[in-house]
């Protein structure tokens, strides 16, 4: 009996100790910036073997296009051939029917005090590449923090550029001076269980390079893919 | 010699004569051929665009978990009326404006159509006329009729500025495109009609300046194939 009154008082000070230490954690570390990266990804179509003019087209006969003018003719041929004697303009231009509308987009900006705590110099990065290939972008874009409080900052991708096109087929090299010797692939929020991955802490203002790398699977179509990478500043 | 050259005149005239008798016959003679002719008709496009189009239009921050409600600013007026006013918007932070634009397409052109979506100027300040770079901050991403499950952090496509020759396009001038060259459409169908349906995101910089309005004319144009 003495025993399980002392295990239920050690069970009593273990949650009260968790529920203690919960309130600090969260002193210690909140959250104040978040900015995202639109990555999009230009899939080209595959191209196209070169084929070669087959003997059949070879030995079909010619197609001889021929035109006449009755300009000149006497009024008398003209007379007779009236019927056929219209005139019609080589196309010059193509004429295109076009319907255009226009949308106004508008927004009121006010203060914000943690507006440049976390910024990048670059909102969004257009890669152009081929299905079943590997494309690097050298210092694609920057993230720069921006204060000497003690802060982590995270990084991790939004979800997967499709579902035959996976967001951890794009990789980060994030570094302050030297390039690291390898890149990581992102973490993705939507396949990982909602969690972004640590990319560094400290308590001086930094910037970082990113240099990405996309590995585009060959099963890709042509098209056009976004993601987002996300980065966010904890602070004390 | 006077009877010779009667003569001569003489023969003169029956030539003439006769030349003159078979000139007709030869330009009467005929012959029947057949002559094709071929030419091409435009296609009759038509297209209505309605901002704000469906209930609960407006403005979200960008956040992960539970969506807050969206607001809007007082320029968007109503259901299927007025601007896409994302409202007061802090500089840094990104917006989500749902049910932003809607683009009903009909046509007589069974090769389908394509849609253009650019904007006409670049995000600007209608105090001082400053501007940021559109493709930085105004996005678009696709949306459903009734239906809309983006967040703030929903992939998006930037809009691009035009290279088309814009005519108006200060605030209270809505603008006009003319293309020689087409940029890559943001949609084509390869049927006669169709619906779009798009969201917004809004990329506030984070040095825009409080206190101040900006904003920016996205031009959609449709052509048939």
């Amino acid at each position: 009996m003495k025993y399980f009154k002392l295990s239920l008082a050690a069970v009593g000070l273990l949650i009260l100790s968790l529920v203690l230490l919960q309130p600090v954690k969260a002193g210690l570390s909140s959250q104040q910036a978040q900015i995202g990266v639109t990555i999009v990804v230009i899939v080209s179509p595959t191209p196209l073997a070169y084929n070669e003019r087959s003997t059949t087209t070879v030995a079909q006969a010619p197609v001889i296009t021929s035109s006449m003018s009755l300009d000149r003719a006497t009024p008398a041929l003209k007379h007779v051939f009236d019927a056929q004697s219209l005139q019609f303009e080589q196309t010059s231009s193509l004429v295109v029917a076009q319907v255009q509308h226009p949308l106004l987009v508008q927004a009121a900006v006010s203060p914000n005090p943690n507006a440049t705590l976390l910024t990048s110099n670059n909102t969004e990065v257009v890669i152009n590449a081929s299905p079943g290939t590997t494309l690097q972008v050298p210092c694609a874009f920057t993230v720069t923090v921006s204060t000497t409080t003690s802060w982590s900052l995270d990084e991790g991708l939004t979800n997967d550029f499709s579902s035959s096109f996976p967001g951890k087929d794009l990789a980060n090299n994030t570094y302050a001076s030297t390039p690291l010797p390898t890149s990581t692939p992102y973490l993705v929020y939507a396949d990982d269980g909602s969690a972004w991955s640590l990319l560094a802490s400290g308590s001086k203002i930094t910037t970082y390079c990113v240099t990405l790398t996309v590995t585009v699977p060959a099963s890709v179509t042509a098209g056009t893919y976004s993601s987002n990478a996300i980065y966010t500043l904890f602070m004390s | 010699m006077k009877r010779y050259l009667l003569g001569a005149l003489g023969l003169a005239f029956a030539i003439l004569a006769a030349l003159a008798a078979f000139s007709p016959a030869i330009a009467q003679s005929s012959a029947t051929g057949s002559v094709s002719t071929k030419w091409h008709t435009t296609a009759l496009i038509d297209f209505t665009l309605t901002p704000n189009y469906y209930t609960g239009y407006g403005a979200v921050p960008a956040e992960f978990g539970t969506q807050p409600a969206p607001t809007h600013g007082p320029y968007a007026t109503g259901v299927g009326a007025g601007s896409v006013d994302f409202g007061t918007t802090l500089a840094g932070k990104t917006y989500l404006y749902k049910y932003a634009a809607h683009l009903h397409v009909t046509s007589n052109d069974a090769a389908g159509f394509f849609i253009y979506g650019e904007a006409a100027i670049n995000i600007t300040n209608s105090t001082d006329g400053t501007t940021y770079p559109v493709s930085q901050a105004l996005f678009y991403l696709p949306s459903g009729a009734t239906s809309d499950s983006n967040t703030g952090f929903s992939p998006g496509f930037p809009f691009q500025l035009t290279s088309g020759a814009v005519s108006g396009g200060t605030y209270s001038t809505p603008p006009t495109i003319a293309y020689t060259t087409y940029p890559p459409p943001i949609a084509s169908s390869n049927t006669d009609d169709g619906d779009y349906y798009y969201d917004y995101e809004f990329k506030v910089p984070s040095d825009a300046t409080a206190g101040n309005v900006y904003y920016v004319w996205i031009v959609y144009t449709v052509i048939g194939q």
